[in-house]
C-alpha cells in the first residue's frame, strides 16, 4: 500500500536546451557531474561533460567525434579512471578517457550497423570478475568485451546460421555474484528476451513477449538474478521473477500494461539499482511522456514447491508509484544518480536535458 | 525607456520593479496603471495581496534574484504565499540537502581525480571465447506421419510412455540436484581501497544493497552485505543496520556489541539506544535495557518502538523489585 502522504513526488529541478539530438545520458559515478552524448545536425557525434552546481547545470567540458553516439556506459570502469565506453552510428565500440580524449583508449569495429544498446560489469559497482562490456546491434549479434583483449570479442552471439539476425534493441549484464557466474540479457525487435550463460555459453532462458523490446534491466548485476524487468512496445513492462526457474512452469512473470498510452512508438527504460524503475512511454502524433516509477511488491512467499517438491516462482505484483509529465517531447534516455537516491538526468527530443527530482524513495 | 527610468526615481520601490518584470515592460499604458495600482509600500502591498496566482509570480521574480536580492521581501512574500497558497509549487523544498551532497561528492571527486589510475586491473583473467551451444530442441524426433502404416506398426505406446516418464523423472532429478549443490562462495575482498572516496562508494553501495535484502526478508544475506559495507567503511548507518539484522537473527550480543560501536561514533544515537536495549531485553539485562529505552525516550519522545520497550521492561523491572520487596517484608 502507498501511503497517500509518502507518495513520491517527481520534480524538474533544472532544464536545459542543447543544440544537438542527445542519445544517452549518464552520471559520472562518485561526482555530481553527468554526460550527454548524441550528434549534431551536421553529422558529428558530441560528448559533453555537465556538473551539477548550486543553481543549475554547468558545462565543464566536450569532444566531438565522425559519428553520432548512440549509447554509453561507466559500469565497466573502475572509479579511479572513470572511462566512458560508447557506442555509435558506424557500429564503433570505444572507450574514452573524459580528459584526454583525442584518441580512444580502445576501439572495435566488429559490428556492421549500428550499436542499440551497451552495458557494462565490474566497474565501481561490483567487485568480482572481469570488467567487461556487452554490445547489441542492429546487424542482429551480441558481443562481450573485455578492453584487456584488443579486437575480437570475448563472446559472441550471432543468430543461428541462414536466418537474418533480429535488430538487438537491449543488453544487459547480470547474476555476477561471484568470479565465474554472469548472464547476458538481450532484447530484439520481435519481442524476444534471450538470457545468455556467459559461464557455460548456452542459452538458458528464452521467451517472445510479442512486441519489441525497448529496455532489459536486472534489478541488480551483482548479486544472484532476482528480477528481469523488460520494456516493450505498446507500453508494457513485464517483470520475470528469474530467481527460480521451474522445468514445465518456467519463470513466473507480472505484467503491466498503461491504459492511458495505446499508440506507442517507443520506450525505454532505466531502474534504480534496487526495486524501483522508471520508464518512458511516448507516442508518435501528440507527444508526451510520462515518467512511471513501478515497484515490485514481493508475495508472502516468494518460492512455492509443487507436487514433487520442485519449487517455483511466485511473481509479485506492480504499483505504479509516480506519474509526471515533464517534457512535451518524448523522452530519449533517463539516469539514476547512484551516489543520492532520487536525484536522476534525463534527455528529450526537444533537444533538452533535465535534472530531475524524486522525493521520498526511501519509504518504498 | 527614459520614461521608466525617471518612474523608477521616483518610486524607487522594490515591488515597483518586480512589477515591471513581470509584465515584460511592454504596454506603456498598462505600465503606469501597475505602478498607480503598486503605489503602496512594498511590504505592506505583499502583506496585503490576496491573490495567490500574483503572489506566486511576485515569489518566483523575487527568487530569481533578476531585480536584485532583497531578502526582506522574499521573507515576506514566502511567508504570505505560505497563508494563500500553501499547496504552490514554489513552496516545495525539492531536496533541501542537494547543496551539501553537492559539495560533499565533489570532495570525493577531486580526490579520484588527483589520484588517477588508467590502469585497468582485475584478478580476473580474460575470457576465453567459447562457441554457443545449440539451443537444445524439445522435439527434436521425427513424428511419424499418420499414414505411414509399417512405423505405426512397430510404435509400442506402453514403451514409449515408460521413456517419457523416465525423461520427467531424470529432469526432475536434475532440478532437485541442482538445489542442493552448495552455493560457491563470494571470492571478494572489501578493505583494500587506496583511496577514501573509493571506500566510501562500495561501503554505501553494499549498504543499499543490504537494505534491500534486509527488505525482502533475506536477513543472512543483509547480514553479508553489511559486513561487507562495515568493513570497507564502518559509519552510523551500516552499524546500525547490522545491529538490527543481528537482533532479527537473535544473535544479541553481536547486536549489543554493534551498539556500543555506533555509541563510540555517535554519543546520542536514538536508533542505536533503542536496538541495545532490544537486545539487553532479550539478554534479560532489564535494568540495563530499561536505562537505554529511557535515554531513547528521552532524546526522541515520539519514538514508538522506544516507548514501548520502555514500558515492557519497566514492567519486568517492577516484578523483579516487587520480588524482592516481598522477602523484606517476610521478616514481620
Amino acid at each position: 500500500m502507498v501511503d497517500l502522504l509518502q507518495k513520491p513526488q517527481i520534480i524538474c529541478h533544472t532544464q536545459k536546451s542543447l543544440d544537438y539530438a542527445i542519445h544517452d545520458v549518464k552520471w559520472i559515478p562518485c561526482s555530481a557531474k553527468f554526460i550527454a552524448v548524441g550528434g549534431k545536425s551536421n553529422g558529428a557525434g558530441i560528448v559533453e561533460i555537465y556538473a551539477l552546481t548550486g543553481e543549475g547545470v554547468e558545462k565543464r567540458g566536450e569532444f566531438c567525434k565522425k559519428e553520432h553516439f548512440k549509447c554509453a556506459t561507466f559500469d565497466a570502469s573502475s572509479l579511479r579512471n572513470r572511462h566512458l565506453a560508447t557506442g555509435d552510428f558506424a557500429g564503433r565500440l570505444q572507450v574514452w578517457d573524459l580528459e584526454d580524449n583525442l584518441v580512444p583508449i580502445y576501439k572495435t569495429t566488429e559490428h556492421k550497423a549500428v550499436i542499440n544498446a551497451i552495458d557494462g560489469v565490474s566497474g565501481a559497482m561490483s567487485g568480482c570478475g572481469a570488467p567487461e562490456i556487452v554490445t547489441g546491434s542492429r546487424d542482429g549479434s551480441v558481443m562481450v568485451w573485455d578492453i584487456r583483449q584488443k579486437d575480437t570479442p570475448v563472446a559472441k552471439f550471432l543468430a543461428t546460421e541462414g536466418t537474418t539476425g533480429r535488430d538487438c534493441w537491449a543488453v544487459a549484464f547480470g547474476n555476477t555474484y561471484n568470479n565465474e557466474e554472469r548472464v547476458v540479457a538481450a532484447g530484439y525487435d520481435n519481442g524476444d528476451i534471450k538470457i545468455f550463460d556467459l559461464n557455460t555459453m548456452k542459452v538458458r532462458w528464452s521467451k517472445c513477449v510479442k512486441n519489441g523490446v525497448v529496455g532489459l534491466q536486472f534489478d541488480r548485476k551483482n548479486i544472484p538474478m532476482n528480477k528481469l524487468v523488460a520494456t516493450t512496445l505498446e507500453s508494457k513492462i513485464h517483470c520475470f521473477d528469474v530467481k527460480t526457474y521451474h522445468p514445465k512452469k518456467g519463470i513466473s512473470v507480472c505484467n503491466r500494461k498503461s491504459t492511458q498510452f495505446d499508440n506507442l512508438d517507443g520506450q525505454t527504460l532505466a531502474p534504480k539499482p534496487g526495486d524501483i524503475y522508471d520508464d518512458r512511454r511516448f507516442r508518435n502524433s501528440v507527444p508526451l511522456e510520462i515518467c512511471y516509477d513501478g515497484l515490485i511488491n514481493y508475495p508472502i512467499r516468494r518460492v512455492e514447491k509443487d507436487a514433487d517438491e520442485i519449487p517455483y516462482g511466485v511473481a509479485g505484483e506492480l504499483t505504479m508509484l509516480q506519474n509526471t509529465v515533464v517534457s512535451e517531447q518524448p523522452v530519449t534516455s533517463f539516469d539514476w544518480c547512484a551516489d543520492k537516491m532520487g536525484l536522476s538526468v534525463c534527455s528529450s527530443y526537444d533537444q533538452s536535458i533535465r535534472v530531475l527530482i524524486t522525493t521520498k524513495l526511501k519509504y518504498h | 525607456m527614459m520614461g521608466m527610468a525617471e518612474n523608477c526615481k521616483k518610486l524607487n520601490s522594490d515591488v515597483y520593479k518586480i512589477v515591471a518584470h513581470m509584465f515584460g515592460r511592454k504596454d506603456q499604458l498598462f505600465y503606469r496603471n501597475t505602478i498607480s495600482r503598486y503605489r503602496i509600500s512594498e511590504i505592506d502591498y505583499i502583506q496585503h495581496c490576496k491573490d495567490g496566482k500574483e503572489m506566486e509570480k511576485i515569489y518566483h521574480v523575487l527568487l530569481s534574484g533578476e531585480e536584485g536580492v532583497y531578502p526582506h521581501l522574499i521573507e515576506a512574500a514566502e511567508e504570505r504565499l505560505r497563508q494563500l497558497k500553501p499547496k504552490s509549487k514554489w513552496l516545495r523544498k525539492t531536496c533541501p540537502d542537494l547543496e551539501g551532497w553537492v559539495t560533499n561528492i565533489s570532495r570525493h571527486n577531486k580526490e579520484l581525480e588527483t589520484r588517477k589510475n588508467d590502469e585497468t586491473r582485475s584478478d580476473t583473467a580474460v575470457r576465453i571465447p567459447k562457441k554457443l551451444e545449440d539451443v537444445p530442441v524439445r522435439n527434436r524426433e521425427k513424428r511419424i506421419s499418420s499414414i505411414n502404416y509399417s512405423a505405426w506398426d512397430k510404435y509400442d505406446p506402453d514403451t514409449e510412455i515408460l521413456k517419457m516418464e523416465l525423461a520427467e523423472e531424470k529432469e526432475k532429478m536434475g532440478v532437485i540436484e541442482k538445489q542442493k549443490r552448495p552455493k560457491p562462495k563470494k571470492s571478494v575482498s572489501f578493505n583494500k581501497y587506496p583511496t577514501e572516496a573509493e571506500a566510501v562508494y562500495a561501503s554505501n553501495r553494499e549498504k543499499e544493497k543490504g537494505n534491500e535484502f534486509f527488505k525482502a526478508g533475506d536477513y543472512d544475506e543483509a547480514l553479508q552485505c553489511y559486513t561487507n559495507s562495515i568493513s570497507s567503511k564502518p559509519c552510523v548507518n551500516n552499524l546500525n543496520n547490522r545491529a538490527v539484522t543481528y537482533l532479527k537473527l537473535k544473535q544479541y550480543e553481536l547486536a549489543l556489541e554493534d551498539c556500543d560501536r555506533v555509541l563510540t561514533i555517535e554519543r546520542d544515537n536514538v536508533k542505536a539506544y533503542t536496538r541495545k536495549g532490544e537486545a539487553l531485553e532479550k539478554l534479560e539485562r532489564y535494568q540495563e535495557a530499561l536505562d537505554c529505552a529511557e535515554f531513547a525516550v528521552q532524546k526522541d519522545p515520539n519514538n514508538g518502538v522506544a516507548q514501548e520497550l520502555a514500558e515492557r521492561v519497566r514492567k519486568r523491572c517492577e516484578n523483579k523489585l516487587t520480588n524482592t520487596r516481598m522477602k523484606i517484608i517476610e521478616i514481620e
